[in-house]
């Protein structure tokens, strides 16, 4: 069942300062989908974000709202509304009058706007909250408001530009959570615009893995992690090996000195490709016993499970193991044609995937994107 | 180490505060020296309310002051809003370099060009009457307003979140809309205090406002250009309330900015802090208007007076017209005191309106004549000048027969050197340069009635030395029985030397000091006028000392007589008006009043003769006899450029 397009970008290019932000950039969005755009800072997420909100002018290409040609429709008359990554209520207003903004810019009547408010403060569970000033709201609580005001005008799509990013990790899940309920009771078009790959999977219907100012993959969650499409996605989603190899034909692989059965088709005959294993997915066994043998440079007891760095041929894996192991061992390497993903090369070939210099540290938030 | 910063932070304050403190305590003293307290009166309070010129300036003052912080407050506000939303980084830059560079550009350059474009507008629209005046001073001050304002507000809209803007057209609000409900909240506080800033700049402003206002009278340049008597204490009450207005306000606007900041977000105080300085401003505009509305009954009640008391003709054929009249500064009789307004009465009696402006100098009312950009009628400038602005075509010929009163002037003071044709003028008042001296300090037998009683060394550190070429290097010519008119080089290169001589006994350079020295009995000798004498005596008078303390005399080797004289300019737009004033001035009622109040020689036979004028037996003004007194003449601009060159040395090595 095909859904109708509620938003198509087409060839949209950006640039700042000369530099090309968004590069002919071609997006259709569904109508009631939960899509989410994902990508490292300076990617061109947010840019697309104001792109479809209408505060960025595309230097290139159209924006169409269904059918309809808005390049030229400024912000305030686009049937979306905005929830931004500070919040920015307006701290001289209550929460009340917060979420009664849209409203009375409409010129509404008085109980029109009371009732639809106290609706909201519902839908956001802060009934009872609305005289309260913003400005001594706890950071979730200013989510909620914010949730609140840009729904009140019943856009047909909520853009919301990395609203999760200064809210702690517990308040973060939760508010996931209360995010998707939102979505699915109102029934409205989500953009979600988000750097952590972990939100971005188990919130969207659709994930837009975003680079370089150009859409890497668009797919479901699980397409993203299973099948990723270049290097970039597949490091970027989830840990990921990726390996040099040769497509000798159909169904079968050459890397690390081994020829691999897999399950990947439709290459050319001898095509160099990268070849994606994941962590998880490598079975480790007795050195003799493996397709490939590796020695253990790195053992790290993680809890349910041992994280390895094992160097085979020169090249260090990420292996994540249930069985104890430690550093200067052999081990052999089993992997199960299931196991195995193969890619085409790309321009991101060469540059992930290797777990060399690799250290334990969680990746960074990246500053605000501009 | 912590008591000796607490002593060093009260010393700093005491500095900055002391001469406030002096000139609050001095407004309310019983008489006008400012050396001696005579008990404690409110005097100088009720002489401000009395008096209409300050009152007329303040209200001028307070009017460009709020009309222009409005001004500047409006435009300020969208030129910061304008740069704030420049897309590209270095055009903002550059605006913003662009509107800082009037805030560190000097005041007099500021003014000067400002004056310059100003007449240049004014000639290139060929307007026959005064460009500068009202309008100008407002432009100069809103352009002066403007960088203060963008800088108060500028730093708000930075700090103002951008996407609350964007939020605001998100739900649906135009730019315009957007930036009333959302951005305009947020920068109250900077327009407030930049409003403010302005406001006080405005109130503050002399330099820009003394090259722009013409006509337009402001406090600043009328107490300025107050030099032909010592400053009255009615200014020093009338700065003791500005002072006192312009602190509460401050602390008002503190006060608000500290509880707006304890919650946090908060705008309603401000705005109601906006209104309540707006209320006050406008309340304190309405209030004088109120006070001048007055003027209508003073003005009928003035002319019921002045029934019968003046000889001339005067009919009301040109009431509602303007009459420009630029004299000195504080010399006119003016209303303070129970004194006649002169000006008022001539209102009140011709329905003209004296539009009155002052100058400090000879100088300075040239270079504003010659300037162009504004137009007077009447000018009332020293002898010598008088005869450089017949010889530049400047003023022009009077209409005697139209002045029934001219008979009154003494025929010694007709046809004078300056006016040889006797065409041009009617002399105003004059007097003799002479010598003051303490006759407590100064022993009888010193006195004798020349020039060297300055170069007496016995009085070392007790003579002062008047501050300004022409007088100073007179003073040493007539010593040396020298033309005070010379061109010759070597004459001039004399009078260097005599004053040389003098330089190491005397205490100080002084002009308007040697009030308070001469009338504080600090110093014990001046060379200075005739006029200003007989003002420290009734100073001292007043405040209990005694003024017969003090003597004058006219050295017999010769001094300098000098006569300001009324003259109509050449572009002169109400010429009959203008020959009324003059007649008027001469009438025997108003002279009197007129030299009673400005104390100096007066040429009108019809006061020397009334037995009420109380100087008429005045040696000092009137010499009984035979004063060798010479005019000075306009000299060439060779010579004067020689004698300030070796004044300025002399001033330099001393």
């Amino acid at each position: 069942m095909e859904k109708k397009n509620i938003i198509e970008l087409k060839n949209i290019t950006v640039s700042f300062d000369g530099e090309k932000v968004l590069d002919k950039l071609n997006l259709s969005i569904q109508d009631g989908a939960f899509v989410t755009f994902l990508g490292r800072s300076g990617c061109g997420k947010t840019t697309t974000l104001r792109v479809i909100a209408g505060f960025l002018q595309p230097d290139e290409g159209d924006v169409f709202f269904g059918d309809q040609r808005v390049n030229d429709v400024p912000p305030y008359k686009r049937p979306v509304n905005t929830i931004f990554q500070r919040y920015a209520l307006f701290p001289h207003l209550n929460v009340f009058e917060n979420i009664a903004f849209g409203l009375r810019v409409k010129g509404a009547k008085k109980e029109e706007i009371e009732g639809k408010v106290r609706e909201m403060l519902k839908l956001v569970n802060l009934e009872g909250m609305e005289k309260r000033k913003v400005t001594n709201l706890s950071g979730g609580q200013q989510q909620r408001v914010a949730i609140a005001r840009a729904l009140i005008n019943r856009p047909k799509v909520l853009l919301l530009d990395e609203p999760l990013s200064a809210l702690d990790a517990k308040l973060r899940k939760d508010m996931q959570v209360e995010l998707r309920r939102i979505q699915r009771e109102t029934g409205i078009t989500f953009i979600f615009v988000t750097h952590d790959q972990e939100e971005a999977l188990s919130m969207s219907d659709v994930v837009v893995v975003m680079e370089n100012g150009q859409i890497q993959q668009i797919g479901s969650p699980v397409d993203i992690y299973n099948e990723p499409k270049n290097a970039f996605v597949a490091d970027f989603i989830g840990e990921s090996n990726i390996i040099d190899g040769i497509m000798n034909r159909d169904d079968t692989v050459t890397f690390a000195g081994h020829t691999f059965v897999c399950v990947d088709e439709g290459f050319e005959h001898n095509e160099p490709v990268d070849v994606v294993i994941r962590p998880e997915d490598v079975d480790v066994v007795a050195p003799g016993e493996g397709m490939i043998t590796g020695l253990i440079t790195q053992a790290t007891f993680k809890g349910d499970y041992y994280e390895l760095i094992v160097e085979v041929k020169g090249f260090k894996w990420m292996v994540q193991t249930t069985d104890a192991y430690e550093e200067g061992q052999q081990i052999g390497i089993v992997l199960v044609p299931d196991s195995i993903h193969v890619m085409h090369k790309s321009e991101f070939s060469g540059l992930y995937g290797d777990y060399s210099t690799f250290s334990d540290e969680e990746d960074v938030v990246p500053p605000e994107e501009e | 180490m912590k008591h000796l910063g607490r002593i060093f932070n009260g010393l700093i304050y005491a500095i900055l505060y002391a001469p406030l403190a002096v000139m609050i305590f001095f407004s309310f003293n019983a008489s006008s020296s400012t050396t001696q307290f005579s008990g404690f009166s409110f005097r100088w309070y009720q002489n401000l309310f009395e008096d209409f010129a300050i009152r007329s300036a303040l209200q001028n003052t307070l009017l460009i002051s709020i009309t222009a912080a409005l001004a500047a407050t409006a435009l300020g506000v969208i030129a910061a809003y304008g740069i704030y939303r420049m897309k590209s980084k270095s055009l903002k830059n550059a605006a913003q370099t662009v509107t800082n560079i009037p805030l560190t550009n000097p005041d007099i350059i500021t003014g000067v060009s400002l004056m310059l474009l100003f007449t240049f507008v004014g000639g290139w629209l060929s307007m026959q009457s005064s460009i500068l005046g009202f309008w100008t001073l407002l432009i100069a001050h809103i352009t002066f307003n403007l960088p203060y304002v963008i800088l108060n507000v500028l730093p708000k809209l930075y700090q103002s979140d951008r996407s609350q803007y964007e939020a605001a057209l998100d739900l649906g609000c135009t730019p315009s809309r957007a930036f009333w409900k959302v951005v305009f909240p947020g920068i109250v506080p900077g327009i407030l205090s930049g409003f403010i800033m302005a406001f006080t700049l405005s109130l503050d402003d002399f330099i820009i406002s003394y090259y722009t206002n013409g006509h337009f009278n402001i406090l600043a340049t009328q107490l300025y250009t107050a030099v032909k008597k010592p400053l009255r204490p009615t200014y020093y009450a009338l700065y003791t309330l500005i002072f006192l207005a312009i602190m509460g306000l401050m602390l008002l606007v503190n006060l608000t900015q500290i509880r707006a900041e304890k919650q946090k977000g908060s705008t309603k105080n401000m705005r109601r802090t906006l209104a309540v300085v707006l209320v006050v401003a406008v309340a304190l505009v309405a209030v004088l208007g109120v006070f001048s509305s007055k003027r209508n009954d003073v003005l009928s009640k003035m002319r019921e007076e002045l029934e019968g008391e003046l000889e001339g003709e005067y009919t009301r054929d040109l009431a509602g017209t303007t009459l420009y009249v630029y004299n000195w500064g504080e010399y006119i009789s003016n209303g303070q005191d129970g004194t006649l307004d002169i000006n008022l009465a001539f209102e009140a009696v011709t329905g003209i309106h004296v539009d009155y402006s002052t100058y400090d100098s000879n100088e300075t009312m040239y270079a504003t004549l010659a300037g162009g950009g504004v137009t007077y009628d009447i000018v009332i400038p020293s002898d010598y000048m008088v005869s450089r602005l017949i010889k530049e075509g400047r003023v022009q010929k009077l209409d005697y027969g139209q002045m029934s009163n001219y008979k009154y002037i003494d025929e010694k003071y007709k046809y004078p050197e300056y006016d040889p044709t006797n065409e041009y003028s009617v002399p105003y008042a004059g007097g003799y340069l002479g010598i003051i001296y303490n006759n407590t300090l100064v022993d009888e037998e010193d006195v004798d009635g020349t020039w060297s009683l300055l170069w007496n060394e016995k009085y070392k550190g007790q003579i002062l030395g008047i501050d300004n070429a022409r007088d100073a290097f007179a003073t040493a010519q007539y010593a040396l029985g020298l033309d005070v008119n010379s061109t010759n080089k070597a004459d001039w290169d004399a009078a260097a030397a005599k004053v040389r001589e003098q330089v190491p006994l005397l205490q100080s350079w002084v002009m308007d000091q040697v009030f308070a020295k001469m009338e504080g009995e600090n110093a014990a000798i001046a060379a200075y006028y005739a006029g200003d004498y007989l003002t420290m005596v009734d100073a001292m008078d007043e405040a209990g000392e005694n003024g017969d303390h003090l003597s004058f005399y006219c050295p017999e080797e010769g001094t300098n007589i000098f006569f300001d004289a009324m003259c109509v300019c050449s572009d002169a737009q109400n010429y009959e008006a203008a020959l009324m004033y003059i007649n008027f001035m001469m009438e025997p009622a108003i002279a009197l009043e007129n030299a009673e109040y400005i104390c100096y020689t007066c040429p009108n036979t019809a006061v020397l003769e009334n037995e009420d004028y109380s100087m008429r037996e005045e040696e000092v003004l009137y010499p009984t006899t035979d004063v060798k007194a010479t005019y000075y003449t306009h000299l060439d601009e060779e010579t004067i450029a020689y004698y300030e060159n070796l004044w300025n040395k002399v001033k330099a090595d001393s």
